[in-house]
This record gives C-alpha cells, sequence and structure tokens, in this order.
C-alpha cells in the first residue's frame, strides 16, 4: 500500500501563509479535474488552446485567482498588502506546476506588471483602480504579460546591473500628457495574443546607462498602433504563448508609467526577484508530479523479478532525486518567506534578493534537469512515452531553466554579488 | 567533409567511397529535409517518408551490407563499420530518426550475416526485402523489456520480459501482448522480435508486419524521433518458420547490440555535428551586451562553447574507435564477444552523455532560439534524449560493465 504523498516533501510549515491549504486544496482539486486528464493532449493545442483555455477561465476568471493582488475595496482580495504575497504565490504555483508549468507561468506572469502597482510598499492607488475592473469585474480568464525582451539582446535589458537599460530600443517620447512608444518586443510570456495589458519596459533616452531613463509603462492590448504577432511553436510549454509585439506610435496617459523616473529601475528588480520565485516554485511543483509518477512507475515495473525500486543501482538515483525534491522545495519556500520579510532580510528588489533569488532558480533548474534526464533513462523506451509524464516535464523546466536570461546571467548576477564582481 | 579539420575523423579503413558517399549525404540533407523543414517540420507522409525513400532506396544505403547474390552492395562487415560511422553522422544532420532507423536496419543485417545462427533462407528473405523493393523497408526491434507491462507466454532473460518461443512444427508460436518494439511498431514491414525457448536460449524472430496474428496499437506521443511512429503490439499464436530465425544464442544479441550501439553513437554524433553548426553561426552573429561584444568572444559563453566542441570531438573520435573495432574482428574478438561488447556499450554511454550535455548546453546559450522550433535545435534535444533513453536503463547497463571489468556478480 502506498503510503508516501507529495505532501511529505518538506517545507517550512512555520513560513506557510494563512490561505495556504485553502488555496492548496482548491488548486489541487481544479488540477485533478480540469488540467492532468487532458494535459497530455496540450502539446497539440499549442497555437488555439481550445483544450487549455477552459482550465484557464475555471483558475482565473470563475475561482477568481486573477484578482488575489488587487486591493480588497476593488473588487480584489488584497494581497499584494499582505506579508504573505511570497508563500502564497509559491504554494500556487507549485499545485498549478505540479498540473503543467507552462500554466503556471502563465498564471504567474498575469501578475508580474501588476506587483508593480498592487504592493507595499510601493502602491500606485490610481493605476489599481484603472486597472482593477478589468480583472476583478469578469468571469472570463484575463492576461496580462510583461514586455521586456527586445530581437537584438536577449536577455541584456535584465542585465541591469551592468547595461542600466542602455541596450532597450523601444523608446518613450513624452508628448504634453501622453507617452508616445515605439518599439518591438519578443517571447514575453502571455503574448502571441492572449493578453489584454502589457507593461513594456521601454528607454526615455535611448542608448544611456541611466537607471532614470528605465521607464516601466502600462498599455492597454486594445489601444491603437499595439499588434500581436502568433504564438512560436516551442519544444514544452504549449498552454505559455509567446509571440512578437509591435508598439507604433502608441500613445497611453503619461500616468500609465508605474513610478517614475529612477524608481521604476529600483522596483523593476522586484519584479525579477518575484519572477525567480515563481521559477523555483514551477521547479518544485512540477518535481512532486514527477515524484508521484516515478513512484508509480518503478512499482508497477520489475527486473530479475523484483520491484524496479527494489534494485540497489537504481534505488540510487530514485534517492538522488528524492534528495534534490527536498532541498528544491524548502529553497522556494525559504524565498518566499524571505520575500514575504523585507523587515528581515530587506526590500524584494535588492540587489542581494535579486542575486539570490538568481542563484536558488538556476540551482533548482539544474538539479532538475538532470535528475529528469536520469529518471527518463530508468523508465527506457516509457521514458519518452508522454502518457508517463515525465518527458513533459522534461521538456517544459528546460524552458524555466532557459527563461529570465538563462544561467549564464545568473551566473553573472551571483558573482556579482557574493564576491562584489564590478565587471562582469 | 566540412568540418573534417576542425573535428578531425579517424581515417584508417575509411574509404574514399565513404568519404563521398557522405557528400552525397550531405547533399541529400540540404535538398530533402533543410530546404523543406520550416514548412514541413516533422510531417511523416510529407517530409520524413520522401526522405527516406531518397536516403535508402536512390542512394542505396538500404541495401548495403546483403550480398551481391541477392542484390544487394555486398559490404564486408569491416568495410560497413567504417560506412555507418561516417555515413549515420552525416544522416542524423539531417533527420536523427532517420539515421537512427538506418542503423537499426544495418544492425540487424550486420548480425544476422555474420553467422549469427540464421538459416540461408532467413538470409535470402531479408536480402529481397531489402535489395529488391522500391520502397524503404521499416525493421522494429522489439528488445528484452522491464517486466511488467507484457502479457501472455513470456519467458524471464537476464532479468527482462521476453516472448517465450514455443516449438511448433519446424518453428516457433509467439503469443505476447503489450510489447514494446524499440522503433516503428506502427510502420513496421517486419519486426525482430527477441524471444526466448523455454531452455533460456534467446533468438531474434523476424515477423511480417502483415501477419494476421500481429496486432499493432495506436502509436503513442513520444519526445522524438517523427520518422519512427512507435506503438505497442500484440502477437497471436503467430507461427514462425525456420527461415524467421535471424539470430540465435546470447552472442549473436550481443552482436546486434554492439551494432546498434556503433550506428547510435554516430547518430548522436551526428546530431551534435548540427548543433555545432547553429551554435557557431550564432556565436559568430549574435551580439550582447550592446553594440560591440559578440557573443563567442564573451568568455563565460566561449568557455562554454569550447565544452561543447570538446564533446564534439570526443564523440567523434570514440566513435570512429568503436568502428575501428568492429571492423578488425581479428584484433579485438567478434561483434558478440564480452570484450567488444562492453567497448560497444560504454562508447555509447559515453557518447550519449557527451551528447546530451553538448545539446542542453548548446540549448542555454541560445536560451528561447533554443527552445523554439524555427530554430532548429530543440529538435536534434529531443531526439538524442529519445535514441538515449530507449536504448535501457544505464544504471542496469552498468551491472553489465561491473561484470566484465569486475567480475562483479550484480545483477
Amino acid at each position: 500500500m502506498k503510503i508516501r504523498s507529495i505532501d511529505d516533501v518538506t517545507r517550512p510549515v512555520e513560513y506557510l501563509s494563512p490561505l495556504d491549504e485553502y488555496l492548496g486544496k482548491m488548486i489541487r482539486r481544479w488540477a485533478e479535474e480540469e488540467v492532468i486528464p487532458n494535459r497530455r493532449r496540450y502539446d497539440e493545442d499549442w497555437r488555439d488552446h481550445r483544450i487549455i483555455e477552459p482550465a484557464f477561465r475555471k483558475l482565473m476568471g470563475e475561482m477568481g485567482l486573477q484578482r488575489m493582488l488587487f486591493p480588497e475595496d476593488l473588487g480584489g482580495w488584497g494581497m499584494g498588502h499582505s506579508d504573505y504575497i511570497g508563500t502564497g504565490a509559491c504554494r500556487m504555483f507549485e499545485e498549478i506546476a505540479r498540473a503543467d508549468s507552462a500554466m503556471a507561468v502563465a498564471f504567474g506572469v498575469v501578475f508580474w506588471p501588476l506587483v508593480m502597482i498592487c504592493c507595499e510598499p510601493h502602491v500606485n492607488r490610481r493605476l489599481c483602480e484603472e486597472f482593477a475592473p478589468m480583472f476583478c469585474r469578469t468571469t472570463e480568464a484575463v492576461f496580462a504579460a510583461n514586455a521586456m525582451t527586445e530581437p537584438q539582446g536577449g536577455a541584456d535589458i535584465e542585465n541591469m546591473e551592468i547595461l542600466g537599460g542602455s541596450t532597450i530600443r523601444t523608446t518613450a517620447v513624452l508628448d504634453g500628457d501622453e507617452w508616445v512608444i515605439n518599439g518591438h518586443k519578443l517571447w514575453p510570456t502571455n503574448s502571441g495574443g492572449v493578453s489584454s495589458l502589457f507593461s513594456v519596459i521601454c528607454t526615455t533616452d535611448p542608448g544611456v546607462n541611466d537607471p532614470e531613463a528605465f521607464a516601466f509603462i502600462f498599455v492597454p492590448a486594445h489601444f491603437p498602433g499595439v499588434t500581436q504577432g502568433g504564438p512560436y511553436e516551442k519544444a514544452g510549454m504549449a498552454a505559455d504563448k509567446n509571440g512578437d509585439i509591435w508598439f507604433e506610435n502608441v500613445r497611453v496617459p503619461s500616468w500609465y508609467r508605474a513610478h517614475g523616473p529612477g524608481l521604476d529601475y529600483m522596483y523593476f528588480k522586484e519584479v525579477i526577484s518575484m519572477g525567480n520565485l515563481g521559477s523555483i516554485a514551477f521547479v518544485s511543483g512540477a518535481l512532486m508530479n514527477v515524484y508521484e509518477r516515478m513512484y508509480d512507475f518503478v512499482t508497477e515495473h520489475r527486473y530479475a523479478g523484483r520491484l524496479l525500486r527494489e534494485h540497489d543501482a537504481v534505488a540510487g538515483a530514485l534517492a538522488d532525486f528524492a534528495a534534490d525534491l527536498e532541498v528544491i522545495r524548502i529553497c522556494a519556500y525559504q524565498y518566499a518567506r524571505m520575500l514575504d520579510r523585507p523587515d528581515i532580510y530587506g526590500p524584494r528588489w535588492s540587489d542581494q534578493l535579486v542575486a539570490k533569488g538568481r542563484a536558488y532558480k538556476y540551482f533548482a533548474c539544474d538539479r532538475a534537469m538532470a535528475d529528469l534526464a536520469r529518471l527518463m533513462n530508468l523508465m527506457e523506451s516509457y521514458g519518452a512515452d508522454r502518457d508517463w509524464d515525465i518527458e513533459k516535464h522534461w521538456r517544459d523546466l528546460k524552458i524555466v531553466q532557459l527563461w529570465m536570461g538563462g544561467k549564464q546571467l545568473c551566473q553573472m548576477e551571483v558573482a556579482r554579488w557574493f564576491f562584489e564582481c564590478e565587471t562582469l | 567533409m566540412i568540418h573534417a579539420e576542425v573535428f578531425p575523423l579517424l581515417r584508417e579503413g575509411v574509404q574514399e567511397s565513404d568519404i563521398s558517399l557522405a557528400r552525397s549525404i550531405r547533399e541529400w540533407a540540404q535538398a530533402e529535409l533543410a530546404a523543406k523543414r520550416l514548412e514541413l517540420k516533422e510531417d511523416h507522409e510529407g517530409l520524413l517518408r520522401p526522405a527516406m525513400r531518397s536516403l535508402f532506396i536512390d542512394i542505396g544505403l538500404q541495401k548495403a551490407p546483403w550480398p551481391e547474390d541477392c542484390g544487394g552492395d555486398g559490404q564486408s562487415a569491416a568495410e560497413m563499420a567504417h560506412t555507418a560511422a561516417v555515413a549515420l553522422q552525416e544522416a542524423a544532420r539531417g533527420d536523427v530518426g532517420i539515421a537512427w532507423l538506418l542503423a537499426l536496419e544495418w544492425a540487424v543485417a550486420l548480425s544476422c550475416l555474420e553467422g549469427s545462427g540464421a538459416s540461408s533462407g532467413a538470409v535470402k528473405r531479408l536480402s529481397a526485402l531489402h535489395c529488391e523493393g522500391r520502397e524503404p523497408v521499416v525493421l522494429s526491434l522489439v528488445p528484452p523489456a522491464l517486466e511488467g507491462r507484457a502479457t501472455g507466454d513470456l519467458a524471464s532473460w537476464r532479468g527482462r520480459s521476453v516472448p517465450l518461443a514455443a516449438p511448433q512444427g519446424g518453428g516457433w508460436a509467439l503469443n505476447a501482448g503489450g510489447l514494446r518494439p524499440l522503433n516503428s511498431g506502427h510502420d513496421a514491414d517486419l519486426f525482430c522480435v527477441l524471444c526466448c525457448t523455454a531452455e533460456g536460449e534467446p533468438m531474434l524472430l523476424a515477423v511480417p508486419g502483415d501477419a494476421p496474428e500481429l496486432e499493432r496499437d495506436r502509436p503513442f506521443l513520444k519526445t522524438g524521433l517523427a520518422a519512427s511512429r512507435n506503438a505497442d503490439i500484440s502477437l497471436h499464436n503467430v507461427n514462425i518458420d525456420e527461415d524467421g530465425l535471424l539470430l540465435r544464442g546470447e552472442a549473436a544479441w550481443r552482436a546486434l547490440l554492439s551494432w546498434l550501439y556503433l550506428g547510435s553513437s554516430a547518430v548522436c554524433t551526428g546530431a551534435l555535428l548540427a548543433a555545432y553548426e547553429i551554435i557557431k553561426e550564432w556565436g559568430d552573429t549574435r551580439v550582447i551586451k550592446g553594440r560591440d561584444s559578440v557573443f563567442k568572444d564573451n568568455p563565460l559563453t566561449a568557455s562554454l562553447m569550447a565544452e561543447i566542441g570538446a564533446n564534439l570531438l570526443a564523440c567523434r573520435l570514440l566513435t570512429s574507435s568503436l568502428a575501428q573495432m568492429l571492423a578488425s574482428p581479428d584484433l579485438y574478438g567478434g561483434a558478440g564477444g564480452d570484450a567488444v561488447n562492453c567497448a560497444a556499450l560504454t562508447v555509447w554511454m559515453k557518447v550519449s552523455a557527451a551528447a546530451e550535455q553538448a545539446l542542453d548546453n548548446t540549448m542555454e546559450l541560445m536560451a528561447s532560439a533554443g527552445y523554439a522550433k524555427e530554430w532548429q535545435l530543440e529538435r536534434y534535444w529531443r531526439d538524442v534524449r529519445t535514441i538515449a533513453v530507449s536504448l535501457g536503463n544505464r544504471e542496469l547497463a552498468r551491472m553489465e560493465l561491473a561484470r566484465h571489468f569486475y567480475g562483479s556478480a550484480a545483477g
């Protein structure tokens, strides 16, 4: 009889959010009913999302999770004002990623732009009031995207410490009381035609390495001059659409800029921290499902008359995976706690928390990819068989490993902080 | 050979005809696959099957190892070892799945022709199949499997489950369900099923794809190798006559595996060659950190690119060395001998691990372009992974090596 379950994988219970059990159960039920029975057909649904979209609608619109950051008086759940945004998000991301990490990132990225305006201590009440109805007065899934990456520089824009926004080519020019935006972004999660709202990383002074010129400006997708391309086909993560977005003389009110010169740059680092938290939690959640599926596999298959899991060499590989899962999950909640408690660990946008988030993220991804490769190999030809789900997580987590600048940018930021490198 | 100077190929035993063949295969890959890939992607009927026909029939690789008096090219095993190492690398640049199907065909042919217990009737039958038709022949290998999925009349052989070959008339009957072929269960013209007598002797029996007692499940979705549409099969009291006996005895099976390890190593090396070409172009042209810094000139990325190149070079050298061993049974023993088989397994494990590592690293360097299908790289990553898992559990394979290297009794 199976005694162990994913809930036996350790996390620091003293850190959990008050909503942990409620949200965890709710999302797990959703995952079991709406996603897991259908996810093996997701890859072929990458362009149209005919199978995928109803599950998003249920999670975000009907269950209302897309409202969670907005203040309660605007129809939200008020998590932006709480001291458990990190641990709360961690649990939600884990549970969604257990079913499908692409759905987890599509869900999580809805809040990337909103973190900038909904979270203490930098709430922009006017922008909350402006955009809350879009998310809180509907039962349809509403997506947002953070339009950051550009064709010419890839992750250069995220390499803020050294490049300071100097490679950004998307421009924002103040014309009266409007920003006029021009540029080309690609690859944001929730592009490819699904988003209703973009946050656009722009420069007000192209080519300069100056935090004052870094601008974070909201652009509703239906505004004139915004054009979206179709989604790219990828190795995995079919539920996350990525495409091109062109901004051609797009005009938005001047107060659509999140905070203003210097502050946009500073708080944007919090977006990076939250992205790293999400990435670690996605890895943790996906690996929890890998644990479930591998448990089944090594219990259903035998070698030389013994259960596969009872073979010492195989058990060694299983143990290595379990050890990594334990560490990665603890790491995810530890980092979430660090983001929840700026009074102890400093602001979420500090260089320290950004660097440590990068470190945990690339550690988790590297370990996960090594484990998944080894586990797939234990399964022989069933390792590549979609019916066993492991190969899906392998394809999906590779993308987690590569996004947000990939490993090399992570390494540079970690080295820069821990060793005080100055020229990397 | 375009990369001969950067990644030398061991030339001992390699004929001019092999080099010329490699050139032809490079042209085939460009014309039949690369030029159509963006539009047709992994379309089996539109892209892969026609490309297979061109490689197997028009270029003629399908008949290369079969005897001349049966219509084949009559290449000896020694010649074929080098040809496989060179040709399969080039073929894999075009499509890993097609190249691997060819590697499987050649492994069956070479082990079958090496006096491994196959009857002359079996050789004639297989030769005719490969040399007389105008369509590519797809062989599917059904190897021993982990216990737990297959049903019916089964035997345990070396810790794994295989169909029991029950004597019937002058031949054998097979009755087993839920068998997982290594490849092409959906399309195969002939299934080569490893089974076992009640006395524990392994045999490779040929089951025609059109046998009425053969049942194919629906093709299952998998990570890569689109050219190999795979499906589980069931055999409902299939009768095999003596001309269906392809191999007999453990050494014969090990010989087949040795040839398959060579072919698979060459295929993975070819995939890595393709990845090298992609990352080379990326490194030459991608500008980072503003206007003046080219990707390959950054020390961190250059370090990883160097590792990729080193892995590719190691893969080529190891594959060539294994070809040399298989081409020289007078020096190293036969393909089914313990020493050569363990060397082949070792080369395969090292080459597949190095190729996977290098492909992982290449993906990392290219980030979103690494996993976007239009950049082509991710296909090689998925294909190589699929071959790597299909050829067996490495933890268990190490027991074979421990037995050979240390006399370990661990099973």
